[in-house]
C-alpha cells in the first residue's frame, strides 16, 4: 500500500466518488437521469454504498461487495465507476473473464477520469486471464502515462510486465498434473480451505466456514463479513474407496471466533493453528493427547509478536520451526520466512531470517517443510511469480537453500496461490481453490503430479528390400523419465504391551548411527500407541521404542540414498521388565569374524546403560549367538567374546559387574533357519535377558 | 509381401527353371518320360505330382542331376526347404555346381534363416558368374539381413554399376544406407528409384520413412500419400502416414489414417496402438484405452500397447489400472515400464 500509493489513491478516489463527468455516455446516478425511477435510483445508490463498505475492506470482501454492485448495475449499466468496481470484484472471483467485460464497458463510457488508469485495469484483467501479450501491451501503454516522479508506481508496472513475461514462459511448458475435487465428503456449499494432511495421507485437517461452526453468545456468524466463523475439521480417507469423508469438528480446538489450520507436524501429533484474536495474527498449537486435541496455546514470544505471524511448519524431525512474519527487523521486505531451532525440551530458540535466497522484497507466505527433510515449499510474490503469490520450492543442499523453483502452470496462476501441502511420497498436493464447477465457494482439491509427459511408443514398419521378403519395424526409442519422488521412508506402527496388547504411551527415538546422534524423539499416542516418523534416505538409523517399566526394543533401518519413497509398518511389542524376559539388541554391530564393537553400536549400548541406571536392581545376562557357519568351538568362543565386550562396555560406563553376566551360545539357540542368508543374519545376534529386578 | 517374394523369385529363377526343366534326351526312355512328366506337372503348379515323377526318374537314373534340381525346385515351392537343400546339394556333389544351383540353395537357406550358409552359396554364384548383376543384388539382400550394411551397399554399388536403371537396386541400397545411418544417402537413392520407376509404391513408402527420419515431416507425408495413391491397399504406408501426421501434431488426420489402415487390415495391432496414442493427444482417454485393448486382443504379448494403455489409464485417473499395466508391460520385457513403476506406483 505504501509503495504504490499513487495508483491506489487514484483508484480509491474514483471508486468512492463514482465520478461521472461525461454525461453524454456515462450515466451518473443523478435524479435528472432517472426521471420516474427515482426510487430505483435511490436504492441503487444505497446498494453502491453498501458495496463500498465491503469493497474498502479489501479483496477478501469483494464477493460481498459485488452482490450489491450488481443490484445497482441492473438499474444503471452505463455508469463507468460502477463498471470499474464490478470489474475489480470479478478479478478476485472465479469468473475473472467478466472483469474484462466491465472494464471494457467503463472504457467505452469514455470517462476522462479513467482515460489512463483503465489501461492498467484492462491489463490486469488480461493478466489474470493469462492473456500475456495483451496484458504486456496495456501495462506498457499505462506505463507511458505515469509521471516519472512516481517511481514506486513505475516499479509496480514493471513488475507486472515481468510477471507476464514469466507467465508466458511458464505457461509454454505446463506442468502435468491432475486436479480433482476431494468430493462432497469434505466440501460443501460453504468455504473449505487450508487443508493439511498427515504424511501418509490418511488424515486431513481443514478450515471451513460452514453452518454449525463454533460461535459465541449464541451467534456463529461473523459481524465483519457475515459468514460463519472459521472452524477446524478433521477428515479421514477411506483407504479402500480412496475417498475423503467421515468429517468431524475438532471440538475443543475451536473457539468462538476464527480458527484456521496452518500445518500438521510430520508425526501427526501437533496441529499448528492461526488465530487473530489481538489484531496481530499469531500461531497456536494443539497437541493430540490420547484421543483428544488439547486447547490451543500460543507458541512462544520468539515466534508470536505484535506483528503478523501467519504461517508455520515443523521440520521432519520436529527440531526446526519455520514460520512467516512481517516483523521488520531483520526483514528483506513484506512478510518473510523465519526459522528457529527447538531444543530437547521443546523450547524455541531465537528466530533467524531464512535469508535472501528465499525471502524477497515482496511477501513470502504459506511455508511447508516437506517430510523428506530437505525441501521447503512456500509462496512468494517475488522471484519469478507470474502474478500474486506463486508457489515455489527450494532444497537445502550443502548447507544452503537452492534457488527457488516456480512450481509452474497450472499449479500457479496470475492470482494468489498460497497454501499448499505435499504428501510425503511427493505424488500429491492439497490446496483450496474457488472453481465454478466446485461445490460452492472455496473447495479443497487434490493435485496429482504426473511428471514429465510420457512419450507414446508408436509402431511403424517398412518394406525395406525388394530382393528379400522382409519388413522392418521402426526403431522403438525407450524413454527416460524424470519424475521426482521423495527419497523418504515413512515408518509407522503401534507401540504396545507384548502380552496384553494394550497400547502404550511410549517414545520413539531415532538415531543416526553414522553420526551417533539423536535425530529426533517422538511420542507414541497414549490412547492408540500409534506413531509415525519420516526417515529421509541416505542414512543408517536405529529406531527404538521405549516406555516406562518396559524393556526397550530397537530396529535398524539402513536406507540407501535414492531409495525412493516407501511406507513401512513396524509395530513395537514391548516386554515388561520381568525376570526371564529377553530382547535382541538389533543395533549392536561387530566386524566380520571379530569381537570388536563397531562405533555405530554406541547409541544402543548407551541406551542399555541408561536402562540399567534407571532400574538399579536390574540384573541381566548378555548373550552372544552366531549362525552355523564354522565349527561349534569357534562359534562358541566368538559369541562369548562378543558378549563379554558388551559387558565390559557396561562396566566401563558405571554398571556394577555383579549385575552382569555374559555367555556365548554359539549356534546352539537359533531363532531362524540357517539355510538362508536372511535366517543366518537373524541368528547372528546379541541378546539380553532379565535375571532379577 | 508374399506377392513380392514370388515376383522376385520368378524374376531370378524363371530362367533357371526353364533351363533345367527342358525335356531330356538321354538314353533311358522311362527315366526320360518320368522326368518330362515331372516338368509338365511343375508347369501346372502340381508340385506334389512333379516330385513323384522326379522321384521315379532319379530311382531309374541315380545321377540324373537335372531331376535333382527340378525336384529341389518343386520342394522349394512346397516350402520344403530342407528337402530342397538336400536335392541341390546332391546336384552339386554330382557335378552340377552351377551358378543357378548355388543360388537356389542360397534362397532355401535364406528361408531357413541360415544367412551364413546362404551367403557362402551366393559368394559361390558370384564367383561362377561375376558378370551377373543379379548375383550382387541378391547377395546384398543377404548381407542386409546379417546387418552388414556396408557390404550390402558395396554389392549394390556393383549391381547398379552394371545396370544403371535398376530401380529395385536403388531402393535396396537406400534401405542399406538408412540402416547404416546415412539417411541423406538413403533419401537420394529412394528418389532415384521412384524416378526410374514412377509407380514404385514401396520406394515411395521407404522415401517417406527416410524423410521422416530427417525431420522433413511434410515431405514424408507427401511420399506416403503417393505410396497409397499408387497402391490403395498399402496398409503399412497408411500406418506410416498416420504416424507422420502424429509427428506433425495433426492428431485428427493421424486418427483418420490409422483408421484406414485398420479398415484394410482389421487385425493390424500396430495401427490400433498408434490410433490409441493419437486419441490420447486429443484427450479421448476412453477411446485410447479401447484402442490399446484392441491391439492386445490381436496380440496379447504386445508390450508397447500395454505400456501405452497404462499411460491412458493414468490420464483417466485409474492409477491402479495404470500400475497394473506397467507391471504387465515390464513382465513382457519392456524395460522402460520400470521407470513408470518406480516413479508413480505405490511401494508399500
Amino acid at each position: 500500500m505504501k509503495k504504490f500509493g499513487h495508483l491506489i489513491l487514484v483508484l480509491l478516489v474514483m471508486l468512492i466518488t463514482g465520478a461521472s463527468l461525461n454525461a453524454q455516455q456515462d450515466v451518473a446516478f443523478k435524479k435528472e437521469n432517472f426521471k420516474g425511477r427515482e426510487k430505483e435510483m435511490r436504492e441503487a445508490v444505497n446498494n453502491i454504498k453498501a458495496g463500498d463498505e465491503f469493497y474498502l475492506q479489501g479483496q477478501y470482501f469483494y464477493g460481498q461487495a459485488l452482490q450489491y454492485y450488481l443490484k445497482a448495475y441492473n438499474v444503471n449499466p452505463n455508469n463507468s465507476a460502477l463498471n470499474f468496481k464490478i470489474g475489480y470484484c470479478y478479478i478476485y472471483s472465479p469468473n475473472k473473464k467478466k472483469a474484462l467485460e466491465h472494464f471494457e464497458k467503463a472504457q467505452k463510457l469514455n470517462n476522462p477520469d479513467y482515460k489512463d488508469v483503465i489501461y492498467y485495469a484492462l491489463a490486469w484483467a488480461y493478466h489474470v486471464t493469462l492473456e500475456w501479450d495483451k496484458a504486456i501491451e496495456l501495462y506498457t501503454k499505462y506505463r507511458g502515462t505515469v509521471d516519472p516522479k512516481y517511481a514506486d508506481e513505475l516499479k509496480l508496472v514493471d513488475k507486472r510486465i515481468a510477471e507476464c513475461r514469466y507467465g508466458k514462459i511458464l505457461m509454454a511448458k505446463p506442468v502435468r498434473v491432475l486436479i480433482e475435487n476431494v468430493g462432497g465428503g469434505v466440501n460443501t456449499i460453504y468455504p473449505e480451505y487450508s487443508p493439511v494432511v498427515s504424511a501418509d495421507e490418511s488424515l486431513m485437517f481443514f478450515t471451513s466456514r460452514r453452518t454449525g461452526t463454533t460461535g459465541k453468545e449464541g451467534k456463529n456468524i461473523s459481524e465483519v463479513d457475515e459468514q460463519y466463523y472459521e472452524d477446524i475439521y478433521r477428515a479421514y480417507e477411506d483407504s479402500l474407496m480412496k475417498k475423503w469423508g467421515n468429517v468431524n469438528n475438532l471440538g475443543e480446538v475451536n473457539t468462538g471466533t476464527n480458527d484456521a489450520t496452518v500445518n500438521l507436524s510430520p508425526d501427526g501429533q501437533r496441529l499448528l493453528i492461526y488465530k487473530d484474536n489481538s489484531g496481530g495474527g499469531d500461531i497456536y498449537e494443539s497437541v493430540l493427547v490420547g484421543n483428544t486435541w488439547t486447547k490451543p496455546y500460543p507458541l512462544g514470544r520468539t515466534v508470536n509478536t505484535g506483528f503478523y505471524e501467519t504461517h508455520a511448519s515443523y521440520s521432519f524431525d520436529g527440531r526446526i520451526l519455520y514460520f512467516v512474519s512481517d516483523r521488520p527487523d531483520p526483514s528483506y521486505g513484506g512478510k518473510d520466512i523465519f526459522y528457529c531451532y527447538i531444543d530437547d525440551k521443546g523450547n524455541l530458540g531465537e528466530p533467524i531470517n531464512i535469508g535472501p535466497e528465499l525471502n524477497t522484497e515482496y511477501d513470502e507466505e504459506g511455508v511447508f517443510a516437506h517430510p523428506d527433510g530437505k525441501t521447503l515449499y512456500f509462496a512468494s510474490r517475488g522471484h519469478n511469480s507470474m502474478g500474486g503469490y506463486d508457489l515455489f520450492k527450494s532444497e537445502f543442499v550443502d548447507g544452503k537453500w537452492t534457488a527457488p523453483v516456480n512450481l509452474g502452470y497450472p499449479i500457479n496462476s496470475a492470482d494468489d496461490d498460497v497454501f499448499f501441502v505435499v504428501s510425503a511420497n511427493n505424488r500429491h498436493a492439497y490446496f483450496s481453490s474457488f472453481k465454478t464447477e466446485g461445490f460452492g465457494e472455496k473447495d479443497i482439491y487434490r493435485l496429482t503430479f504426473l511428471g514429465e509427459e510420457k512419450q507414446f511408443l508408436l509402431a511403424t514398419e517398412d518394406n525395406l528390400l525388394t530382393s528379400l521378403d522382409v519388413s522392418v519395424s521402426g526403431k522403438l526409442i525407450e524413454q527416460e523419465l524424470d519424475v521426482p519422488t521423495g527419497d523418504l521412508t515413512i515408518l509407522k506402527g503401534t507401540v504396545y504391551d507384548k502380552i496384553t496388547k494394550k497400547p502404550l504411551a511410549g517414545t520413539i527415538e531415532i538415531v543416526d548411527l553414522d553420526l551417533g546422534s539423536v535425530v529426533s524423539v517422538f511420542p507414541s499416542n497414549s490412547a492408540t500407541g500409534k506413531y509415525l516418523v519420516s526417515l529421509p534416505a541416505g542414512k543408517n538409523y536405529s529406531v527404538t521404542a521405549s516406555a516406562d517399566n518396559y524393556l526397550f526394543k530397537s530396529e535398524n533401518f539402513n536406507i540407501p540414498a535414492a531409495s525412493g519413497y516407501q511406507e513401512v509398518e513396524r509395530d513395537f511389542p514391548l516386554d515388561r521388565i520381568d525376570v526371564g524376559r529377553k530382547i535382541v539388541l538389533k543395533n549392536i554391530f561387530f566386524d566380520f569374524n571379530k569381537y570388536t564393537l563397531r562405533p555405530e553400536s554406541t547409541s544402543e549400548l548407551e541406551r542399555l546403560v541408561a536402562l540399567l541406571k534407571k532400574y538399579p536392581k536390574l540384573k541381566i545376562e548378555i548373550s552372544g549367538h552366531t549362525d552355523n557357519v564354522g565349527s561349534e568351538t569357534y562359534n562358541k568362543t566368538l559369541s562369548e567374546n562378543r558378549a563379554k565386550v558388551v559387558v565390559d562396555y557396561l562396566i566401563a560406563n558405571g554398571i556394577d559387574k555383579s549385575r552382569l553376566m555374559f555367555v556365548g551360545y554359539g549356534f546352539s539357540q537359533p531363532i531362524a533357519s540357517n539355510e538362508s542368508d536372511e535366517g543366518r543374519q537373524l541368528n547372528r545376534r546379541t541378546e539380553f535377558k532379565v535375571l532379577a529386578k | 509381401m508374399k506377392k513380392l517374394l514370388l515376383l522376385a523369385f520368378v524374376f531370378v529363377f524363371s530362367g533357371v527353371a526353364m533351363a533345367q526343366v527342358k525335356p531330356l534326351t538321354g538314353p533311358n526312355p522311362k527315366a526320360k518320360k518320368a522326368y518330362n512328366d515331372g516338368v509338365a506337372n511343375y508347369e501346372k503348379r502340381n508340385y506334389k505330382q512333379a516330385i513323384i515323377e522326379f522321384d521315379k526318374a532319379i530311382n531309374m537314373e541315380p545321377k540324373f542331376t537335372q531331376a535333382y534340381f527340378n525336384r529341389g525346385l518343386s520342394k522349394y515351392e512346397l516350402k520344403d526347404y530342407k528337402g530342397c537343400i538336400e536335392d541341390l546339394t546332391s546336384c552339386i556333389v554330382l557335378g552340377e555346381a552351377t551358378e543357378k544351383t548355388y543360388f537356389l540353395r542360397a534362397k532355401a537357406k535364406i528361408a531357413l534363416e541360415d544367412y551364413t550358409g546362404a551367403l557362402q552359396d551366393c559368394d559361390k554364384a558370384v564367383e561362377l558368374n561375376p558378370a551377373n548383376y543379379e548375383n550382387y543384388y541378391y547377395r546384398a539382400g543377404i548381407k542386409f539381413q546379417t546387418k552388414d550394411y556396408a557390404a550390402a551397399i558395396a554389392d549394390l554399388d556393383k549391381c547398379i554399376g552394371m545396370k544403371g536403371d535398376f530401380a529395385e537396386a536403388y531402393n535396396d541400397r537406400g534401405s542399406a544406407k538408412r540402416e547404416n545411418d546415412d539417411v541423406e544417402g538413403a533419401v537420394a537413392d529412394y528418389k532415384k528409384a521412384v524416378e526410374l520407376k514412377p509407380d514404385f509404391a514401396q520406394a515411395y513408402n521407404n522415401l517417406g520413412s527416410a524423410l521422416k527420419q530427417t525431420g522433413d515431416i511434410d515431405g514424408a507425408i507427401a511420399a506416403y500419400v503417393k505410396a497409397v495413391q499408387l497402391k490403395p491397399d498399402y496398409t503399412i504406408a497408411y500406418n506410416n502416414l498416420g504416424s507422420a501426421y502424429f509427428d506433425k501434431g495433426d492428431y485428427d488426420a493421424a486418427i483418420d489414417k490409422f483408421g484406414i489402415a485398420l479398415r484394410l487390415k482389421p487385425d493390424y495391432y500396430f495401427a490400433y496402438n498408434n490410433r490409441g496414442a493419437a486419441k490420447m493427444k486429443t484427450k479421448d482417454y476412453n477411446g485410447a484405452v479401447a484402442d490399446f485393448s484392441s491391439a492386445l486382443q490381436y496380440n496379447g504379448e504386445y508390450a508397447v500397447a500395454i505400456l501405452n494403455r497404462g499411460i491412458a489409464k493414468e490420464m483417466n485417473n485409474d492409477f491402479a489400472g495404470a500400475c497394473q499395466d506397467w507391471h504387465l508391460a515390464l513382465s513382457k520385457g519392456l524395460a522402460s515400464a520400470q521407470a513408470f513403476i518406480d516413479n508413480q506406483c505405490d511401494k508399500k
